[in-house]
């Protein structure tokens, strides 16, 4: 503290100042727009580039393995011989895919590609390992593209 | 009455302390309400991330890198991209290092707010944290139109950045810059003026140059004590030895001075977006990267280092490699490392009261400190 | 038998009234600090906060100081809900006019601090550490307080707190009110009320470096929830009084009344609350903007700055009072 009286003055009358411009700058803030809600909406506005689900064109698949190359947790992605003994990508387990989409970026045949779908929860461990033969059959058959996951939680229940 | 002796105490802190962010522990010896002694332990975030590229590809690491520091990933991939890109003797189009520079001064600004909304915390204001972390969210906002994601980007590649940035975001960042000093006013000065704010952060925790040096500070820290060292300058890397800024220093080392360099280091690196953004707008036909291919990356056998200026230091990257796909050795030098070591010798002076200013003024992240 | 179900009704009002200053606390803390939820999920979540307390397990010490340690709460709780009577809020007054209810209102209101002190004695060593915080705080900021109140009874001739509030009635309405010629004990008294609230930022009976929990540490269910409840209604009461005593309790700024007769009592009971939320506000608006300043520094404010304002700001009254009245 200096021993200045009209310094302590000053000081005093200064930091007094300043508090009272704090406390109107809190009232003033508080009556803006607030950009970010309260709670999480359940449609929000996603990005286009957005990286959800990876999904495999198991007819393009010709079983390189760039995507294994590239993948950082490396039980991901499963190459294996199918029936007819030629290589495919057969099983992407969802419980350890980062979702950051470097195997859809390299593959060199345009076969994964990165979709928006991001609600992937399930009360089962073992739907968590996708089988790319049913899921191109089913997408194939299908005009809605999205997945079906067994036993997902479903909106209209909660 | 005799002279009475204060009694030592022992305090041992559970790993929840609330100041740190992420978990530390300490043990301290108390004497009254001043530290006597002081003893950090880390290691409860360990997750070995060094040890995980002696068993993985090049390519595979990438991703891992940006996990170290969360609230800082674009810089350590570049660090790791610098010290492989140097072996693999490939040099980046100008467009990609200009891109570059952008994402990591923009990641550099959001980082340093999550810092002022804790530091806010642990004095006790619980408003600038919500006014930090809105800001925060705008840059997140552009991160996600550059991205795709907003903390995990998987952007940097091997020779260059994944996809070009449109003018409409480049826009929206020039739009951001306008905004941003509006708000920014009301944290840095009407909050920061406050005498119980200066009665708190003045003259504690200070740091001299002869404390700070052998114990390897960089970064805010050591800057705040007089010794103006900044490694954008010194070892200039990527396109820094183009754009003009300047080095903030202040001379009193205590959490006051490293809280106005950390707000001048965002204002600082607000001007070098400013510069990357019309550089990028005034050359948009250049090339983003040198399409190599990600999955045979195969660096001669050497060793190298690359120096990165962090938010909280130094960044080293040392890599050895044998001329296979995968690093034979790579250790990390991360900044937080060192000032939980300093906190030994620092905290032997303050009392218990202050303790949570003194952590939380260092920026330590304890997800790097442990790697 | 009417004494019963008088008192019923008395509890019941005092524990909503309570409930809705609870819930304004939190609405107006989060509205500065810039969030928006929906207010029906607030008071919802206080309600089943409030009932989760009720059905939890009752613990109490093995061991010694077993009196202490219950009649710490029923302490709180008697010393608060006896205040409630003492503030005027309709026409109705529940003590006579020459009764110095202001000086029994402070003294009901400090009793909490040796009820605290009680808790954490009979708790452990880390409660006793932030009772003996708490109990510093309260006193070295209830004296400015009871300072203040001096002033102001030099103004009004009275003690009484019914006394206080008619003596600002006159026609110039808001003009006349005490908080004017009062201006430094109001502020003075505004400070310390922010205080006397116990409001995080200023609790440092619960500050985040060793004394994670405070001095309720080992109460839990019902006995917790006494604790709780009277610091709310402390704030209430706190507030009640600084607008009696300085704003002008239920009078009206317009100096008359504007109702017709009958429904005077309305319009007293609207004005009164509508100042109690206007000081709530202000109150809430200054504990949440401003972070917390470190122990010693905070008592030297107290006993160095405080103090010394409003003993000079009773000198100045009482050098006027007797200036005016020598004429």
């Amino acid at each position: 503290m200096k021993n200045n009286d009209l310094e302590l003055i000053t000081d005093f009358i200064k930091g007094a100042v300043s508090i009272f411009k704090t406390i109107f700058a809190v009232f003033c803030e508080s009556f803006k727009k607030k950009t970010i809600p309260a709670r999480a909406e359940q449609n929000p506005q996603i990005s286009d580039n957005l990286r959800g689900l990876i999904e495999c064109n198991y007819e393009k698949c010709t079983g390189c393995g760039l995507c294994i190359e590239v993948c950082p947790s490396m039980n991901t992605l499963t190459i294996k011989e199918d029936e007819n003994g030629v290589k495919k990508l057969t099983n992407i387990d969802i419980s350890k895919c980062a979702f950051c989409g470097s195997c859809a970026y390299i593959c060199p045949n345009g076969a994964l590609n990165i979709t928006k779908q991001y609600k992937l929860a399930t009360n089962n461990k073992k739907d968590l390992i996708l089988d790319c033969k049913e899921i191109y059959k089913a997408n194939t058959q299908n005009t809605d593209k999205t997945l079906d996951m067994p036993s997902f939680v479903n909106e209209e229940e909660i | 009455m005799k002279n009475i002796t204060h009694n030592k105490t022992i305090i041992n802190t559970n790993i929840n302390y609330p100041s740190t962010h992420g978990i530390l522990r300490f043990s301290a010896e108390l004497e009254g309400e001043k530290i006597i002694k002081f003893a950090p332990e880390l290691g409860y975030t360990h997750r070995g991330l060094e040890k995980a590229a002696q068993n993985r590809l090049f390519s595979q690491y990438l991703l891992m890198t940006e996990k170290i520091d969360y609230l800082a990933d674009f810089f350590y991939t570049q660090a790791y991209l610098s010290a492989t890109e140097e072996l693999l003797e490939i040099e980046l189009p100008k467009n990609a290092q200009y891109i570059r520079v952008l994402t990591m001064e923009l990641n550099r600004i959001s980082s340093h707010l999550a810092w002022l909304g804790h530091f806010m915390q642990n004095l006790g204001a619980s408003v600038p944290v919500f006014y930090a972390f809105n800001l925060r969210n705008e840059i997140l906002n552009i991160f996600e139109k550059i991205t795709g994601s907003r903390i995990t980007h998987n952007y940097y590649i091997f020779g260059g950045v994944r996809n070009k940035i449109s003018n409409d975001v480049l826009n929206d960042i020039l739009d951001f810059i306008k905004n941003f000093n509006q708000k920014f006013k009301i944290l840095n000065g009407v909050m920061a003026e406050n005498p119980i704010f200066l009665d708190r952060t003045k003259g504690i925790g200070v740091i001299t140059t002869e404390i700070a040096l052998p114990y390897s500070i960089t970064g805010v820290n050591l800057r705040a004590s007089g010794l103006a060292l900044d490694f954008r300058k010194e070892k200039p890397y990527l396109v820094y030895d183009e754009l003009e800024f300047s080095i903030p220093t202040a001379f009193e080392g205590d959490c006051h001075s490293r809280y106005k360099l950390r707000m001048d280091e965002i204002e600082i690196s607000l001007n070098l977006v400013k510069q990357c953004t019309e550089w990028l707008l005034a050359n948009q036909n250049g090339e983003i990267s040198l399409n190599i291919n990600q999955a045979e990356i195969k660096p001669k056998a050497g060793r190298t280092a690359s120096w990165t200026e962090s938010p909280r230091g130094l960044i080293m990257c040392h890599l050895i490699t044998d001329g296979g796909k995968k690093p034979k050795r790579l250790k990390w030098r991360t900044p937080s490392f060192y000032a939980v070591q300093l906190l030994e010798k620092i905290a032997a002076d303050c009392t218990l009261s202050d303790l949570s200013t003194l952590i939380s003024s260092l920026d330590i992240v304890l997800a790097e400190a442990d790697r | 038998m009417e004494i019963l179900i008088n008192f019923i009704i008395t509890m019941i009002i005092i524990i909503s009234v309570v409930f809705i200053l609870a819930y304004l606390e939190k609405r107006f803390s989060a509205l500065f600090a810039l969030q928006t939820d929906s207010p029906a999920s607030v008071l919802l979540q206080d309600a089943a906060c409030m009932l989760k307390l009720l059905i939890k397990e009752d613990y109490s010490p093995k061991k010694g100081r077993k009196i202490l340690y219950f009649t710490a709460p029923l302490t709180i709780f008697c010393a608060v809900t006896t205040a409630f009577c003492l503030i005027p809020l309709g026409g109705f007054y529940a003590v006579s006019d020459s009764f110095p209810s202001a000086v029994l209102f402070i003294a009901l209101l400090l009793i909490p601090a040796a009820a605290v002190l009680q808790a954490g004695y009979s708790s452990g060593r880390e409660p006793l550490i932030s009772a003996i915080r708490m109990t510093s705080n309260l006193f070295g900021y209830g004296i400015p307080v009871i300072i203040s109140i001096l002033a102001v009874s030099f103004m009004a001739g009275s003690l009484n707190i019914n006394a206080i509030v008619r003596e600002q009635s006159s026609s110039s309405g808001l003009f006349g009110w005490y908080f004017i010629p009062q201006i430094i004990g109001c502020i003075v008294f505004f400070i310390c009320a922010i205080v006397l609230l116990n409001h995080t930022s200023v609790n440092f009976s619960k500050t985040k470096n060793t004394l994670i929990s405070d001095y309720t540490a080992k109460y839990s269910g019902l006995k917790y929830l006494l604790f709780v409840f009277s610091g709310y209604a402390l704030a209430l009461l706190i507030s009640a009084f600084f607008v009696c005593v300085y704003f002008g309790g239920n009078l009206s700024p317009f100096g008359a009344y504007i109702l017709p007769d009958f429904l005077i009592p309305l319009e007293q009971g609207f004005w009164f609350i509508l100042k109690i939320f206007l000081a709530i506000f202000f109150i809430i608006l200054t504990k949440i903007s401003l972070p917390k300043p470190n122990h010693e520094r905070f008592l030297e404010f107290s006993y160095k700055i405080l103090i010394p304002l409003s003993l000079i700001n009773l000198n100045i009254t009482i050098l006027i009072r007797y200036l005016a009245g020598a004429q």
